[in-house]
């Protein structure tokens, strides 16, 4: 069985990178929605399931000298494709200009390809300059309004891309191939010095990718202003992505200095928790509430690489999957009622009474990000916390605790605004974005009453990069 | 052995799904099963439990192996206590419920779903179900008062889930606190309190500040009682049953457990006491300037956790078994209690002893009610408050000497003051309120059920305190 | 547990009572019968029984919790005085509860009374007299506020009630203490071991709370109030059987008490008591009240007898109160049905229909006076002999005897100035006073004369407490002088209907002063009023603080969101800064 797939796999990405061209192709030529929407459903589904099958049965190849699917890649691209499923339902349903909008976002799924499975750091540079540029121009596509965003994300982004390639500069001495190689660490002293420099730029660098304070002020306004089904890619899969970049570049390459990183990942997750958390208790826009959410979220995953054992990177690989599939859901949702011109929570009151799917979903949802059982959101907090006490870190543990307990305080403003009573007409039931909703709900509720696969799955994963199972030799 | 409490768990578990396919009509019907199917499996066990000189029921299912969680349940006796007064409750709440009759759907799906947290929490043999159930628990009764409660219920439902979720981060705290500290880790909570004498001593500190603190806002205790009053308040009438009735058991409970594992706690002890006094008597002193009938029993409530935390601290036996019996007489009482007010406030449409007047003119039965309950909670002989206060001061006693007796008088402020209200509201009828409404056969059967199982726990204790006979 | 039996029949009969709304006729029979039934089991339980019989009511894990009876002599007689009161009292209430809708109630209520006190009086252990204890309180809480639409009655209740709960209250805490100390609950076995020197407190207790129980100072206000319920509680609860359970238990714990040295207490309290008692019953103008501080005044003689350590004397005098108490109190009863319950009246001139009663009421006058040969001068005598060898009690007690008589005769003597076309028809209602209340009086008044016998075989039956002090004839003739000269100055100066109250102010506000006691208990209640509304505010104020903290945390957000301020060259000048303070820090950590 491992020997038909170690060798049908080669040909069936191969069969897939065809069928990605072809509908590409298609899609500029023919300008038929449906049929694009079509071919990239299928092909996410594809890659999805693909990866997950490998996953299962711990394959691991090499393609081209230059993508390695190895656990952790597998583990990101399982995630990413189902994420672009839903995002890529959420545009056909909402988007204006679906086939463009859909063409650019095969060229961001490329870049995610290209940083999970990459094998050294210029890949991942090129990677992240994909997504970012992609994703500002699909958040042009919305229109007039969406410009501010888009022009603000380029522009930090590049901000930010700057300042990995001087990272990237200083350590090229040490690391002429830029592999994901780990650094030994008695190197002389001006080179120390310089590591940490570029550990702390590399930092900076990814902290903007992956929202944490205080390079993070970009993205309510970002979230806020781009079309919502963008805004569920940056939440959802972007964010991910970069996270995926996060620990490669960390885990595999700084492996030496963990104690230091760990240090800096502290402060930036509790600063990051702190930030978002607070804020999000006094925003009455829900848009906004929810990208200040996500930033929380992204402060509760800094818990695991901030703990930087195994355990931690398991637990933020879990966490990962799990916010990804939440604030898609909730994302779907709020895309629904905003296209119906509901965005305050004041616009929410009677929720529960105008449409019951919508409240519920969102509710469930909700509560998951909130970390209540036995939902998967409590189970990646859970294993967060563990992982942090687990390094002895048992502040970081404190101040996650007391941050989950100050962030049910807004989401249970929101469900109250929902289940109050006021009588408002119905609103009809938008099957797409539901079902977007619901698909999500489901995962977070099955896999929160049985989390073991997602766990093992998880495991895998962690232990792939942080036991060096994967390192090529330098050629 | 059947596993008897999976049983006990599927049954509501069924039931909640039931509700949800078949619609409000049969909501109340399939509730009403659910919660006696409950009753009669824990009677079951009570049986073979007695006939057995002893409790001893265990179930462990495989779960997450890599964390080494095992789905791992057990009943002892004090937990059979607790399951037995939470079942009475939730039936006596199904059946008499609201006398308003309305969202029927809703309060019985919000119903069985506790149902399911209180006996997940009560039975469960690992502190990582413990929290799972808590946490549900705690979210049932959030939208129980958030959706079904009155005027000011968006507050008073924040206010609450703000503490609760408050409480509950710090029980999560301090329970991965303990699963990393003892040596092999574990949430298996017999092995914790086998090894907690091994956790280094600024971290065992450091668990039992942050579960006391934890507990003690679910009891709760001042200073950390400012939600229940509004709670209750705004609660319906089941609401307040289950509130008062069983979810501040789930903090006495494991307060109990809190003190039966961590051996730093016997140094805390004293402490723990004389906050507990000092609650108990801060909160009859408060009690005594309310005049709506429901906040005085809430804080009532607070009282009786104020002296059952005396009696947990008193870390001996008769201490123990007297702070689960008085667990057990108050939950039955309070909720008599509550729903006795829900009536009145339902018959007379006022709750204010200002202006309520002699109840017992138009609505009898319920006032009786309302005084056998009150009379319960002071402790009168045959009934099971007498029991619970005889053994709980016999136990404070024996550790504190005089100063563990002098929290009985804080039963005679409270004592003053509910005949006060009796006498005010109840039982003067020189003018009488007018009734609005009557309430059905119902809430007569919610009535004699609890003051029945009141009656029963104190004319023939050695029911339950035989299991715990050497 | 042959002894527990007795309470059986009441039980039952209660439980009719409560079920059977419908039928409100043939509950005050089955009442009637069940007491009957109960009579001639303690008849036969009394006698057959062995003295004392444990079974365990529960486990906790290795003690045993037990429930002791005990047919002491002791608890006999109360048990015996108990249940021939029931009875009489039952058939009273036939004839003075005229009411369909409140007989169900009303005989519930007795019925749980009377079990609950015949369970008090076979108790043999803590525990089990603790349980009767309780219901006691309850159950006279009912009962006083009986009648719901009456003004005074729920007041009354209250106040008895609230005395009740701190009784209650102290004998728990006192009966946790002696466990701790004795550590077992059995009154036999706490008497004879050896005393704990630390026993005192809780005994103390014990003492403080049957003082509640029994009206003693400062305790004493709340029995003229519960004279608002029923006449014939009054005569059950209130005179014969409940407030005497306070003394009781001294008695029984007597020997504890004499060791630890708490005699004194009981003596001074007994006799501050009497003195409250005459005052008041002196200057108080309504019936019932008067009788009810005569009962203040019987029990305080009870208290003397027993500061005295003469056991013998107090139950002497208790086993007699009962009857000529209750007799007095039913006829008042009967006086006021006759008379559409009015409290004053002139029972003398109340012709030819109410001459048994007006006879069977002057030989309860005369027992209370102490008058040989009926019952009441054996019982006071006694408690004279007691006080024998302590000149400054007996002087204090002869002076309480002439009190006695003087009160007790205006009790009779002093009519209400009322219209003459009313006067005329006093006669004829006295005609209407049904059977059924008549004939327990009747009954009483022969016990009253009668006791007498049993009071000269009283001693030998009670030998195993101590010895009764030998009446002396000197003695003798000391009292009945007394005794009658009260009844001589009564005669005087109440005969016409004059001087209902002192003439001179003073005497007046110290002898009706029962207003002080009730002005202390306000100024309690009103400080622990005080003590609530600032703990209330304190409260409030707590609250806010919670509620400011958290109004600080939303505010500090507030501040906080205004860092993104949507400037993007702002956002790109913090990336910079951030980075900068990142370097900072760890160049600053790693030097």
């Amino acid at each position: 069985m491992a020997g038909i797939i170690a060798t049908g796999i080669p040909n069936a990405i191969f069969a897939l990178m065809a069928l990605l061209v072809a509908s590409a192709i298609t899609s500029v030529l023919k300008k038929s929605r449906n049929t694009q929407f079509l071919f990239s459903t299928v092909l996410f589904a594809m890659v999805s399931g693909l990866a997950l099958v490998m996953l299962s049965t711990g394959t691991s190849f090499v393609l081209l000298g230059s993508l390695n699917f190895y656990p952790f890649s597998l583990f990101f691209m399982m995630l990413l494709s189902a994420g672009m499923m839903l995002v890529n339902t959420l545009s056909y349903r909402y988007s204006n200009d679906y086939t463009s909008l859909s063409l650019l976002a095969s060229f961001a799924f490329v870049g995610m390809i290209m940083v999970s499975a990459s094998i050294s750091m210029l890949a991942i540079f090129l990677g992240l300059e994909l997504i970012s540029v992609s994703t500002s121009f699909m958040i042009m596509l919305g229109g007039k309004r969406n410009m501010e965003a888009a022009v603000k994300l380029f522009l930090l982004s590049s901000l930010s891309m700057a300042a990995f390639s001087f990272a990237l500069a200083l350590i090229f001495p040490y690391n002429p191939g830029m592999m994901l190689n780990p650094f030994i660490q008695n190197i002389n002293v001006g080179g120390s010095y310089l590591v940490t420099l570029a550990m702390l730029l590399f930092a900076a660098a990814m902290a903007f990718e992956t929202a944490l304070f205080p390079f993070n002020l970009w993205v309510p306004d970002v979230y806020q202003g781009s079309p919502g089904n963008v805004t569920a890619m940056l939440a959802g899969i972007n964010k991910k992505v970069a996270f995926a970049a996060f620990m490669l570049i960390f885990f595999l390459v700084f492996a030496a200095y963990r104690s230091m990183f760990s240090a800096i990942f502290l402060v930036l997750s509790i600063a990051t928790m702190l930030f978002g958390n607070l804020i999000a208790l006094v925003q009455e826009d829900v848009k906004r509430l929810f990208a200040y959410s996500s930033i929380a979220q992204a402060g509760y995953i800094m818990i695991g690489m901030a703990a930087a054992t195994q355990f931690g990177v398991e637990a933020s690989l879990f966490q990962i999957f799990a916010h990804s599939f939440m604030i898609i859901g909730a994302f779907s949702i709020i895309l629904w009622l905003e296209s119906l011109n509901l965005r305050t929570i004041n616009d929410y009151t009677g929720l529960g009474g105008r449409n019951r799917y919508a409240a519920a979903t969102l509710t469930i949802l909700m509560l998951s990000m909130a970390g209540i059982p036995p939902l998967l959101g409590f189970y990646g907090k859970f294993l967060l916390f563990s992982s942090a006490i687990d390094a002895n870190l048992i502040v970081l543990a404190m101040f996650g605790v007391v941050n989950s307990f100050i962030s049910i305080y807004y989401y249970a403003k929101v469900i109250s605004a929902m289940y109050t009573k006021k009588p408002s007409e119905k609103i009809k039931t938008e099957k797409l974005a539901l079902a977007v909703a619901l698909i999500a709900v489901i995962v977070i509720m099955v896999l929160g009453l049985y989390p073991q696969p997602l766990i093992a799955a998880a495991t895998e994963a962690a232990k792939s990069i942080t036991s060096f199972t994967a390192i090529l030799p330098v050629p | 052995m059947m596993p008897i409490i999976i049983w006990m768990l599927s049954v509501p578990l069924a039931a909640l799904a039931l509700i949800f396919l078949l619609g409000h009509d049969f909501s109340r019907k399939i509730a009403t099963a659910s919660t006696f199917l409950g009753l009669m499996l824990t009677l079951f066990v009570l049986v073979v439990s007695i006939a057995d000189h002893g409790v001893n029921v265990a179930e462990a299912y495989p779960y997450i192996g890599s964390l080494m969680i095992s789905l791992s349940f057990r009943i002892n006796a004090v937990s059979l206590v607790l399951l037995l007064m939470s079942s009475i409750v939730l039936l006596a709440a199904v059946i008499a419920g609201n006398p308003e009759n309305e969202r029927q759907k809703l309060s019985c799906a919000l119903i069985v779903l506790f149902q399911i947290a209180s006996v997940g929490l009560f039975t469960s043999a690992n502190l990582f179900f413990f929290f799972v159930f808590w946490d549900v628990g705690v979210i049932a009764m959030f939208f129980m008062i958030n959706i079904l409660g009155s005027a000011n219920r968006k507050n008073a439902s924040m206010n609450f889930l703000v503490y609760e979720v408050f409480a509950s981060a710090l029980l999560l705290l301090g329970i991965l606190l303990l699963y990393f500290y003892t040596p092999l880790h574990s949430f298996d909570m017999q092995y914790i309190i086998a090894n907690a004498s091994r956790i280094p001593q600024p971290t065992q500190e450091l668990i039992f500040l942050v579960l006391f603190l934890a507990f003690m806002t679910n009891m709760p205790l001042f200073p950390m009682h400012f939600w229940l009053p509004d709670a209750h308040t705004e609660a319906s009438t089941q609401g307040s049953m289950i509130l008062s009735g069983v979810l501040t058991k789930f903090g006495a409970f494991g307060m109990l457990m809190l003190f039966a594992m961590l051996p730093i706690a016997s140094k805390y002890a004293p402490y723990a006491v004389v906050l507990a006094a000092v609650s108990a008597f801060y909160s009859v002193f408060v009690l005594m300037k309310q005049t709506d009938i429901k906040r005085i029993v809430a804080y009532s409530t607070v009282v009786e956790m104020g002296i059952i935390m005396i009696g947990i601290g008193s870390l001996n036996s008769f201490g123990t078994y007297g702070a689960v019996y008085a667990m057990l007489a108050q939950g039955l009482g309070v909720s008599l209690m509550f729903l006795s007010v829900g009536c009145l406030k339902y018959t007379f449409g006022e709750r204010d002893i200002k202006v309520l007047r002699g109840t017992v003119v138009e609505s009898e039965f319920t006032t009786y009610a309302f005084i056998a309950a009150a009379v319960a909670n002071l402790g009168l002989p045959l009934t099971a408050g007498f029991v619970a206060d005889i053994l709980m001061f016999m136990g404070s006693v024996q550790t504190f000497g005089l100063y563990g007796a002098l929290p009985l008088i804080a039963m005679i402020l409270l004592g003053a003051y509910l005949y006060f209200v009796i006498n005010k509201s109840m039982l003067s009828s020189r003018e009488h309120s007018a009734a609005v409404n009557f309430v059905g056969d119902d809430q007569h059967i919610g009535y004699l059920i609890l003051m029945a199982a009141l009656f029963l726990f104190g004319i023939m204790p050695f029911i339950i305190l035989n299991l715990a006979r050497l | 547990m042959l002894a527990l039996f007795v309470v059986m029949p009441l039980i039952i009969a209660a439980f009719i009572a409560l079920l059977g709304n419908e039928l409100p006729e043939p509950i005050k029979y089955i009442a009637l019968v069940a007491s009957l039934i109960s009579l001639a089991l303690v008849l036969v339980v009394g006698f057959n029984a062995a003295s004392s019989q444990s079974t365990t009511w529960f486990y906790l894990i290795w003690y045993q919790f037990q429930i002791t009876t005990s047919t002491a002599p002791l608890n006999m007689l109360l048990l015996l005085i108990v249940a021939v009161m029931t009875p009489l009292v039952i058939t009273y209430s036939i004839g003075f509860m005229r009411v369909p809708s409140e007989q169900s109630r009303y005989y519930f209520e007795t019925c749980i009374f009377a079990a609950a006190m015949m369970l008090f009086a076979i108790a043999g252990d803590f525990i089990t007299m603790l349980m009767g204890w309780g219901l006691l309180s309850l159950a006279s809480y009912l009962l006083i506020g009986f009648w719901h639409g009456k003004d005074g009655a729920s007041s009354a209740a209250r106040k008895a009630v609230t005395v009740a709960l701190i009784g209650d209250v102290l004998m728990m805490i006192a009966v946790v203490m002696v466990w701790d100390l004795y550590h077992t609950f059995s009154f036999a076995a706490i008497i004879s071991a050896p005393a704990a020197p630390a026993a005192w407190l809780p005994l103390l207790f014990v003492l403080i709370a049957a003082f509640a129980k029994s009206a003693q100072f400062p305790f004493n206000e709340w029995l003229p109030d519960a004279m608002e319920g029923p006449t014939p509680t009054s005569a059950f609860l209130h005179s014969s059987t409940m407030v005497k359970a306070g003394v009781f238990v001294v008695a029984v714990l007597l020997p504890l008490f004499a060791k630890l040295h708490l005699l004194n207490v009981i003596l001074f309290v007994g006799i501050v008591t009497t003195i409250i008692g005459v005052t008041n019953a002196l200057t108080e103008t309504r019936i019932k009240r008067i009788l009810a501080y005569s009962t203040i005044e019987d029990l305080g003689l009870m208290f003397i007898a027993l500061g005295l350590n003469a056991v013998v004397a107090a139950m002497m005098l208790f086993v007699v109160q009962t009857f000529y108490k209750s007799l007095l109190f039913m006829s008042a009863g009967a006086i006021m049905k006759a008379n559409d319950d009015e409290d004053r009246i002139d029972l003398v001139q109340s012709g030819a229909a109410g001459k048994p009663l007006l006879i069977a009421t002057v030989i309860g006058v005369l027992s209370i006076a102490g008058i040989f040969p009926l019952s009441g001068f054996f019982g006071k005598a006694s408690v004279y002999a007691s006080a024998a060898t302590d000149m400054p009690v007996y002087l204090v007690l002869l002076a309480v005897g002439f009190a006695s008589s003087v009160y007790i005769f205006r009790w009779l003597l002093l009519p209400l100035k009322k219209p003459a076309a009313q006067q005329s028809r006093k006669t004829a209602n006295f005609s209407f006073i049904p059977m059924q209340m008549l004939l327990p009086i009747y009954v009483l008044a022969a016990l009253v004369v009668g006791a007498s016998l049993a009071c000269l075989r009283l001693p030998s039956y009670l030998s195993a407490y101590g010895q009764a002090a030998p009446l002396s004839l000197i003695g003798i003739a000391a009292e009945t002088i007394v005794a009658v000269l009260g009844i001589a100055v009564a005669y005087v100066y109440f005969k016409r209907g004059a001087k209902k109250t002192f003439a001179n102010r003073l005497a007046q506000e110290l002898f009706y002063n029962g207003v002080f006691v009730n002005a202390f208990y306000a100024s309690v209640a009103g400080l622990v009023v005080a003590a609530s509304s600032a703990v209330d505010a304190l409260d409030y104020e707590l609250y806010r603080f919670v509620k400011m903290l958290a109004g600080a945390v939303l505010g500090f957000a507030e501040m906080l969101r205004h860092v993104e301020n949507g400037q993007a060259n702002s956002y790109m000048l913090v990336f910079l800064l951030g980075i900068l303070a990142m370097v900072i820090i760890f160049a600053v950590v790693m030097l």
